[in-house]
This record gives structure tokens, C-alpha cells and sequence, in this order.
């Protein structure tokens, strides 16, 4: 019957395709258009790569006269290429999350807000935002600083989205949606909170001009990380096997499903995820899987604007209990034009990283046992 | 030129009409079925490096080709087909347009499965490979298109079983 039935659809379909007749058209506008969109591609990450460079010399040749006798206590050179942990800025044990936006870096988790000045690696303001705790998230956008404050609050709430102002460093906004809010992204001119759930969860849309909730979105269950990118809102499920939502902004409909473990970044025209084993390159038209790129316990991945970023997480000492040994977490590199690893990783001595976010020198990694914001770059 | 230019451009000569096509049938405007299915080979062209080994170029092609034709039709209004479908009384008495309909309208990985299974020819596996799920998942999406298909079959079926 089965058989009968594919032979039927595959005939009507064919006999439908004869008679459309194909025009015909060269191959050379195509290849012109490919080679346009390389160089597409290549110029945006050139630029970034740009503002990177004048971001890092700028200032070295502005302190030159100032500083040579402290450049003298950097510490031995290091291999060129090779990955070193630059700094590491205590914060507080509990630290949830990490965002990079207005020259400075931002970690949440720890009743509140950290702001961390990159050029020193101090911290330069701790801001009270009550509600924040282990499932805070932040990130930066719209003008603004965003933290999701799940926890019960003194005036007797729950589940609001907090702007903090980066100019003032004060809470100028908290905007009630209810719940345990948790994962949150900006783009497209809105603020996207997930509210996970055991049946539908829910992704919210703020609108930042208005401080107000202008959308509500009901996704798969158990929504996690969001991320936008390459026209999307992509948020992933990662405890019902491996889906990932893709979310229209322009209508806020839920347009499609992949069958993907995650989607963590954004970056050289695909989407970038883990699974835990590898670091998977998606291709966002087909939600095809481009490259599967072999990394033992990928935890999460940045996108830097030319390179791809891998947080390992520890080995544990006990196959099903999670006792992690210190110095067996990482972080590895990927180079997208051709999907390896570079480099060398290096190893980190955080029990539990458990968040990273990249600036124009390197990634940020925030562990919550410790409360340690690691700053890792390309040292050399 | 270069071998893979070459290459490319074979698979293009090759494989550009069934894309097209199958663009067409999906939007019902030529123009958009063009430009869809010119900037489908034009993005593989760019990652032929990735791509060009792999049996199931044409699929992966034909998959792009959709999507762009998706998020072309968020901006533009859906049009209407009537004008434009070319008139062929014995395939509307066959109902392969109906069947096109039908395609349309299933969930969206459920027509990709049904694209890259049926027109473009691919195996199941070589389906799930395209789709990035596994080859139950695929399995999955096929057996529940052909569920719904096979219902809009049901009357000609029944008058073979009266022939």
C-alpha cells in the first residue's frame, strides 16, 4: 500500500514539474553572487577584526609614557596563537551569567549586577537588583543593560526584567511579566524572555522604548537560551532532546522547529550550538547541520566576530555525579573558515563555568562556584 | 576556471530546472521562483567546499531555495496563483495541483521531507542528512506527509478499486 501511494504522489508530482517550463538562465550571475557574498562575509569579519586592533592600540600607545615600567611585569611571552587566561577578577560565589556592551562587562547571579571596567579588570560598580539569583540572565542592547530577576522580591513579587542604565549605573526600569523568567536576548528592537515550563513554555516580548510587554509567544516546552541572528529569534529546548524554535520578529510567529541540540551563537552566516560531544555549524536557511566539529564536553559557544569560542566543561571524578576536577574545564577556538580547532586549548581551573560572552579581545567566563570572571585571550 | 567552478557549474546545468520548478510550485511566481532558486546555487556556490562532495548537493539546494521563498513571503503578500499557474487540463483532472496544495500547506518539515523524498529522489538517509535530524525523525515527517497526502488520492484509488 505504501508502495502504491509512493508511486502515485511521485508520479503526479513529476508529471506537475514537467510542465513548468524552467527558464534559462546563466551560471555566471550566480557565481558573481557567490563570490559577492564572500567577500561579504570575509569584510565584515576584517572589520571587526579592525575595531578590535585600534580598540587594543589605541589605548596601549595612549599609556605608553605612563606605563612602561608595569609592561615590564607582564609575565614571559607567550607562544603567538596560543590561548592564555589574561586575567582573573573575583566577584562573588554565585555568578550566573556574563554580558559585554558599553566598554564593560557585566555578570549577574549574585543579588544583583557587576560591572567590570576591561582595561583594568576591576570592578568599577556593584548595582542591587533584588530577584536576581541562580537563574538570572543578562544582556546588553537597546541602550541599555537587561537581567532577568526570577527570585521573590521584598514588595512580594516574582519574574520581572530589570534595565539598568549603563550611564547612571541604577535600576531604571523593572518590568513585572511573572514566573521564573530566566534566559533572555536583544534584537530587533526588543528584549526576548524565555519562561520555561514543563507543558508550553513562553517567550516574551518587551518593547525597550515603552518598558511594556507587547508580545507573548507560546514555544516548545522547556525553552532555554535565546540568541538573534540571520533574521531570527532562535530559542533552544535543551531538555527535550534537541530542538531549537525559530521565532519571526517581524511577527512574533513561531515559523519553524530544528531538529538541532542548541543554538548558542551567531556568527559567519550560520547558527552555532553544542551537544555536549561537538560544536555543530547550522546552516540557518536549511537548519542543516554544515559541520560537526569534535569537542569533548562543549558546554556553550561566542561568536567574536571572526572566530568561534568553546567553553569545555570539567571532568568529574565520578561518572554519575557531577564532582568536577579543577583544571579540566577549557577554552578552544574554531576557525570558521575551516570549521578546526586552533590552536591549543587552554585550561581553566573553574569547578563550574558556567557562562562566557565575547568582546573584541576575547571571551569572558563566569564561574559560579567561585565567583571568578576569567578573561581569555590570544596571548603572544 | 577552477575545478570547482567547474564542478559547479555542472551541478547548476544539471540540477537548475527541477530547483526552479519546485520554486515555482511553491510560490506560484516565476520571478520570485528565479530569483529564489539563483540565490539557493549561489549560496551553495559558496560553500562548495563544504558541499561539493556530498550526494545530496541538489537537495540541500532545493532546501535552500524554499526557505529563501519563506522569508521572501513574510515581507511580500502571498500572491494570487490563478493568474500565473500554467493550464494543463489533464493535470488538474489528476490533481497533481491539488497535491501541491496539499504540500503547502503541511508543516514545514514535513514538506521538506516530502521535496527531497519524492522530487529530488534522495533516501531517507541521505533526507536526514540534508534535514540535520536523524533518519527516524525524517522517517517520522515522511510517514505522517504520506498520511495526509494519501487522503487527497483516496478518490482516484477508490475508482481503480471500481475500474
Amino acid at each position: 500500500m505504501t508502495m502504491r501511494v509512493d508511486e502515485e504522489i511521485r508520479s503526479r508530482l513529476e508529471r506537475s514539474l514537467e510542465i513548468v517550463e524552467a527558464p534559462s538562465t546563466r551560471v555566471e550571475p550566480v557565481v558573481r553572487r557567490a563570490r559577492s557574498l564572500r567577500r561579504r562575509h570575509r569584510a565584515a569579519a576584517l572589520m571587526v577584526a579592525a575595531v578590535g586592533i585600534v580598540a587594543l592600540v589605541v589605548p596601549l600607545v595612549l599609556l605608553w609614557p605612563l606605563g612602561r615600567d608595569e609592561v615590564a611585569d607582564v609575565g614571559p611571552a607567550t607562544e603567538p596563537g596560543r590561548l592564555v587566561v589574561a586575567a582573573r577578577v573575583p566577584i562573588a560565589p554565585g555568578i550566573t551569567d556574563v554580558a559585554t556592551g558599553f566598554g564593560s562587562v557585566w555578570v549577574t547571579g549574585n543579588n544583583g549586577v557587576t560591572r567590570v571596567d576591561p582595561g583594568s579588570d576591576t570592578v568599577i560598580a556593584h548595582i542591587p537588583v533584588p530577584g536576581t539569583g541562580d537563574y538570572s540572565g543578562i544582556a546588553v542592547g537597546e541602550g541599555s543593560v537587561w537581567v532577568t530577576a526570577p527570585e521573590l522580591r521584598p514588595d512580594g513579587s516574582r519574574g520581572n526584567l530589570v534595565r539598568i542604565d549603563p550611564d547612571t549605573n541604577e535600576v531604571a526600569a523593572t518590568i513585572h511579566i511573572g514566573g521564573p523568567i530566566q534566559y533572555l536576548a536583544v534584537g530587533s528592537g526588543s528584549v526576548w524572555v524565555t519562561l520555561p515550563d514543563a507543558g508550553t513554555s513562553t517567550v516574551f516580548r518587551v518593547d525597550p522604548g515603552s518598558d511594556r510587554v507587547i508580545g507573548s509567544i507560546p514555544v516548545a516546552e522547556a525553552s532555554g537560551p535565546v540568541v538573534i541572528g540571520e533574521g531570527s529569534v532562535w530559542v533552544t529546548h535543551p531538555w527535550v532532546g534537541g530542538i531549537v524554535t525559530e521565532i519571526d520578529p517581524t511577527t512574533g510567529q513561531v515559523v519553524d522547529t530544528l531538529d538541532v541540540a542548541s543554538v548558542q551563537a551567531v556568527g559567519d552566516g550560520s547558527l552555532w550550538g553544542s551537544t555536549g560531544e561537538s560544536v555543530l555549524r547550522i546552516d540557518p536557511d536549511s537548519g542543516s547541520v554544515l559541520a560537526t566539529i569534535p569537542i569533548p564536553r562543549a558546554q556553550t559557544v561566542a561568536f567574536d566576530g571572526s572566530t568561534v569560542w568553546v567553553l569545555v566543561s570539567p571532568r568529574s571524578s565520578d561518572p554519575e555525579l557531577f564532582y568536577p576536577i579543577a583544571g579540566t574545564a577549557g577554552v578552544v577556538r574554531i576557525d570558521p573558515a575551516t570549521d578546526r580547532v586552533l590552536g591549543e586549548p587552554v585550561a581553566l581551573e573553574d569547578l563550574q563555568p558556567i557562562a562566557m560572552a565575547a568582546d573584541d579581545r576575547g571571551v569572558w567566563v563566569a564561574d559560579y562556584y567561585d565567583g571568578i570572571l576569567s578573561r581569555v585571550e590570544v596571548g603572544g | 576556471m577552477s575545478p570547482d567552478e567547474a564542478d559547479f557549474r555542472q551541478v547548476y546545468e544539471q540540477a537548475f530546472p527541477v530547483v526552479y520548478r519546485v520554486a515555482y510550485r511553491f510560490s506560484g511566481r516565476r520571478e520570485a521562483a528565479e530569483d529564489a532558486a539563483q540565490e539557493a546555487f549561489a549560496r551553495a556556490f559558496e560553500r562548495w567546499g563544504r558541499l561539493r562532495a556530498e550526494p545530496w548537493v541538489v537537495g540541500w539546494i532545493v532546501t535552500t531555495a524554499l526557505n529563501i521563498l519563506r522569508r521572501g513571503a513574510r515581507r511580500v503578500p502571498e500572491p494570487s496563483r490563478e493568474g500565473e499557474e500554467p493550464r494543463s487540463p489533464a493535470t488538474d483532472v489528476e490533481g497533481a495541483l491539488d497535491l501541491w496544495r496539499a504540500i503547502r500547506e503541511l508543516p514545514r518539515r514535513q514538506a521538506q521531507a516530502v521535496v527531497l523524498y519524492y522530487v529530488v529522489d534522495l533516501p531517507v538517509a541521505q533526507v536526514a542528512e540534508v534535514m540535520g535530524c536523524r533518519e527516524g525523525t525524517a522517517k517520522a515527517h515522511l510517514d505522517r506527509a504520506r498520511d495526509r497526502l494519501a487522503r487527497l488520492l483516496e478518490p482516484s484509488e477508490a475508482r481503480w478499486e471500481e475500474g
